[in-house]
């Protein structure tokens, strides 16, 4: 393919290419900068913040699933001593807000056809209601949290309840109880080939239905909002993922100049995705903040609890398949019908690269499919990634492999290699080196085969698919700022949610420049103020773009510095004779005549140079996320990842204990090793709660979440992982930078694959609705017998 | 050690005066019977080490030492602590308590906002069990979350901390 984007792919990939070796810092894992603020206790994240004078806010939340505001009286509430204000959604500074910024053309425009429709930019604060417990109708600024959520109490509303549905299957064909002209908000259609043709041809047809849980969404530190203003300038400080579209965001819907409105991140509690400002339940908050505050005049902080937090779950799925294989195990046909759940202020992305048939059709040869996907409109939380819209299609594929291996009684990865259409080495390697580590040979047993001295159950099961790192959006900037003693500052707006890509950026700079890592810091908490910025993290994919920006940094920022020293290194040097390794400067032509780089720039920037800094910016431009760009450069199934679990599923109880997780996965280049494998076993914990445990439960009268904390959502504790064994391989050339890939959400994303089989391997009888909770593992005991 | 008078608003004609020892620093603050040891802690003394991430009592984020004792401090009311020893991260940072190195070198920190509560955690493990076993430091830390999954490096950290100091006494 011949294109601009795809000509400056080629080029950035050509000037950084895979290599093993000549790195002093790249590939190991230097300290991270944040560890000691962190483990201190002094790191400040958003919740963190607590200003002088600062003032409370709550936001009303409804408490029907679909309703109507048809009169509110907030006199009592504007009455109760230490309520400042009071504004509901009639009030004019309310009424100003343009909604439609919240979710604008620059922040995610690529989705395409579709996406305006799903999401659906609503009021700050909206008069009707399409779910239980989302923020609406008023919101209150008082002396304390209690005073603030007493005021809510005491307003008076007068509500009208319309009709909702709650279950897929009832709003398909039932009363339209959303904002668009039906209940099916987007349809996906994909066909190839011929399908009925593929199922001829088959050996054997395999028919069947599965579920996909709604996973509740829950990073550890919830959403929280503080914004202040000194005369017009506001000033918020960010909590979430992806804080470079804020300022524009924010400014637009506030119809403010964007030049007076200041974003500081701080640290990020986690976020997977909940806070991607895909959905627009946290961003609203973001804006009631700063209108509370304006009108106090004091700054104002909205912490949601953890029932507020769950504003979004993952979506739904429900689907039916059929597959087709020859005796051999290659795959003819398959066809999938599914439907996902949706709702107003979550997105689509089902529409785009993440239909659930995705995986399947991007990774096998086999070319007679047929999906219809069906985005359904339900009364509930909106739904949008969390780690990550790939869940869905790994449970397809997944679904094909095992079910296609284990009729033919074949081992999965024989299939899975038979029907691979990708070329490369990766896959073989990966299985190898599983079945090497797992001891999958001799483990693996017959279905149900192997009980175990305690009396429950062995099983093991295994997961084979892609690395997979999202496309990244190159248009990012970062600058440098040399000192007179040699040390470097890295300056950009970069939120981080927990990967220390700080660290990793800086080995990159200190790798390409030829500082010692001990003279270069990247804080991890800046604003809007320098102008740079990164990409936020999110996709797997932030280090490519990101990366790219830091070597074009520090190669620019290396030839000035050299140019800048030449002179004083000694008579007749230019820049072009000298070169730079661990800050310390020597000529080509004599490297072990090497002089500190502090002692050559000390007198070039002091105190009374003009300059007292070095500084240089750079950026990479030229793609963007529009949806030509993601399908000409998102080639990223070059390298594999394998995950084998080992269970005991006691058959009295339901119970299932993960005994052993073995994770092998090619991550095309190790940047930081011990971010990698922090994103290996990291995203292994999350698949052992969505195997087993994480579903969100409704209440069918009300609509309200029934499990909307962390009692009632089990989450993955200690206690219910085992020790993880991950092996990091440098197999394949991906398509970043050294030949990296993403790998931080496809290892949640595949786990829980691994965990079924596992269980079936166990007890003899698939369950086809995760999580596998004890209830679906004794149903499934009871039939096997 | 000098008490110290905390001016802060409390609200409502039922605040009162509290006495806290807060990392060997005796606190007297005025507060209303309704806030929870963690909102103290944050809000009016300022300590936001101890993090706040269920308010439930479900997630151990908020973990700190009470008398000796691993206590959920946003399940504890503050008008219930008077006189009462408590340590916070701040505390711990404050003597550079090698369970802080342990978990740096072991890398069992992602996000970190859980990480102050699991320290403490495990620190009360130390102080009543120096020598804890494997499962012993599961169970121990088993009431604590970590969204990011650095469990798999926890037990590794304690050992650390063990081998490196006597329990930081």
């Amino acid at each position: 393919m011949d294109s601009e984007p795809r000509r400056l792919y080629e080029k950035l990939v050509e000037e950084t290419p895979y290599k093993t070796g000549d790195f002093d810092y790249i590939g190991r894992s230097m300290p991270r900068f944040d560890a000691y603020a962190k483990a201190r206790g002094e790191a400040q994240f958003p919740t963190d913040v607590v200003l002088p004078g600062m003032l409370y806010g709550k936001v009303l939340r409804s408490p029907y699933a679909h309703a109507r505001i048809k009169k509110i009286d907030a006199t009592k509430a504007r009455a109760l001593p230490g309520v400042h204000t009071v504004m509901t959604f009639e009030d004019e500074d309310v009424r100003s807000v343009d909604p439609r910024e919240l979710v604008a053309p620059w922040d995610f425009g690529w989705i395409g056809s579709g996406w305006e429709e799903a999401v659906v930019s609503e009021p700050v604060l909206a008069s009707e209601v399409w779910r239980a417990w989302e923020q609406c109708g008023a919101a209150v600024a008082a002396e304390s949290p209690e005073i603030a959520k007493e005021a809510l109490k005491l307003l008076e509303i007068e509500w009208e309840e319309l009709p909702m549905n709650l279950e897929m299957a009832d709003a398909v064909d039932g009363e339209k109880t959303g904002p668009f002209d039906q209940n099916i908000m987007v349809r996906g259609l994909r066909e190839e080939g011929d399908v009925e043709a593929g199922f001829k041809e088959a050996d054997v047809i395999l028919e069947g239905k599965g579920r996909w849980a709604p996973i509740p969404m829950t990073a550890i530190e919830t959403k929280c909002s503080v914004a202040k203003w000194e005369a017009d300038e506001l000033t918020i400080w960010f909590r979430g993922q992806q804080v470079r579209p804020s300022v524009k965001k924010y400014s637009r819907a506030l119809g403010m100049p964007a030049a007076k409105v200041r974003i500081i991140c701080p640290y990020q509690g986690g976020s997977f995705g909940q806070m991607f400002t895909a959905g627009v339940e946290d961003t609203r908050t973001d804006l009631i903040a700063a209108l509370l505050a304006k009108r106090t005049r004091r700054p104002v902080k909205i912490q949601m609890t953890r029932q507020e937090n769950l504003f979004g779950t993952d979506w739904e799925m429900t689907f039916d398949y059929k597959i087709g294989a020859k005796n051999d195990g290659t795959i003819t046909a398959w066809k999938i019908l599914d439907h996902c759940s949706g709702c107003v202020g979550g997105s689509s992305t089902l529409q785009g690269f993440g239909l659930p048939g995705n995986w399947a059709r991007d990774e096998l040869k086999c070319k007679n499919t047929y999906e219809d996907t069906k985005v359904v409109f339900v009364n509930r939380q909106p739904t949008w990634w969390f780690r990550s819209e790939q869940n869905q299609p790994a449970v397809f594929l997944d679904t094909i492999i095992q079910r296609v291996a284990d009729r033919l009684e074949m081992d999965p990865s024989v299939v899975y290699l038979r029907n691979l259409q990708v070329p490369g080495p990766s896959a073989q390697i990966v299985i190898e080196k599983m079945k090497a580590e797992s001891g999958w040979d001799s483990k693996w047993h017959k279905p149900g085969a192997r009980t175990l001295e305690n009396g429950r159950k062995h099983g093991i099961g295994v997961v084979l698919s892609h690395s997979w790192g999202n496309y990244a959006d190159f248009n990012v900037s970062i600058g440098l700022k040399i000192q007179g003693d040699g040390t470097c500052t890295l300056i950009s707006l970069k939120d981080d949610i927990g990967t220390t890509p700080h660290t990793t950026y800086s080995m990159i700079v200190a790798d390409e420049m030829g500082l010692d890592f001990n003279d270069i810091h990247f804080p991890a908490v800046q604003s809007t103020d320098s102008g740079y910025m990164l990409q936020g993290g999110g996709g797997a994919a932030s280090l490519h773009g990101n990366s790219w920006a830091c070597v074009k940094l520090a190669r620019k920022a290396k030839r000035e510095l050299l140019e800048l020293i030449a002179p004083k290194f000694g008579d007749g040097f230019t820049a072009d004779d000298l070169d730079m390794r661990k800050s310390l400067i020597f000529a080509k032509s004599n490297p072990d005549d090497k002089k500190p780089l502090r002692d050559l720039l000390y007198s070039l920037l002091d105190a009374n140079s003009p300059d007292q800094t070095l500084t240089v910016g750079a950026r990479i431009e030229g793609r963007g996320w529009s949806e030509e760009n993601v399908a000409e450069i998102f080639t990223p199934y070059q390298c594999y990842q394998a995950h084998v679990v080992e269970v005991e599923v006691d058959t009295e109880t339901g119970g299932v204990d993960v005994l052993k997780i073995v994770n092998v996965s090619d991550v095309g280049k190790i940047m930081r090793e011990e971010s990698v494998h922090g994103q290996l076993y990291g995203g292994d914990t999350m698949g052992v709660e969505r195997g087993l445990f994480v579903d969100t439960v409704y209440d069918p009268a009300t609509g309200v979440i029934l499990n909307g904390d962390f009692i009632y959502t089990p989450i993955a504790l200690m206690t219910d992982v085992p020790d993880v064994e991950t092996h990091a391989l440098e197999v394949g050339h991906a398509p970043g930078p050294y030949g990296l890939v993403g790998v931080g959400e496809s290892t949640a994303n595949l786990l829980f694959a691994a965990i079924n089989s596992a269980v079936y391997n166990a007890i003899g009888r698939w369950i086809d609705e995760y999580p596998l909770t004890p209830d679906k593992v004794l149903a499934a005991v009871a039939k096997a017998l | 050690m000098k008490s110290e008078e905390v001016t802060a608003t409390a609200g409502g004609s039922s605040s009162q005066v509290v006495t806290l020892n807060v990392n060997g620093r005796e606190r007297e603050v005025l507060i209303n019977p309704s806030w929870t040891l963690s909102f103290v802690l944050r809000e009016k003394l300022g300590l936001t080490g101890t993090k706040v991430a269920c308010d439930q009592g479900a997630c151990g984020a908020c973990t700190v030492i009470m008398d000796g004792r691993p206590i959920l401090s946003c399940m504890t009311l503050a008008v219930e602590c008077e006189g009462k020893t408590i340590e916070t991260i701040e505390g711990l940072a404050a003597e550079n308590h090698p369970l802080l190195d342990a978990w740096v070198h072991t890398e069992s920190i992602q996000c970190g906002y859980c990480t102050p509560g699991v320290i403490l955690a495990a620190k009360a493990l130390l102080d009543r069990n120096p020598s804890p076993t494997d499962v012993e430091i599961r169970e121990a830390l088993a009431g604590n979350v970590c969204r990011c999954g650095t469990y798999p490096r926890w037990t590794d950290a304690v050992k650390a901390a063990m081998e490196a100091g006597n329990n930081g006494q």
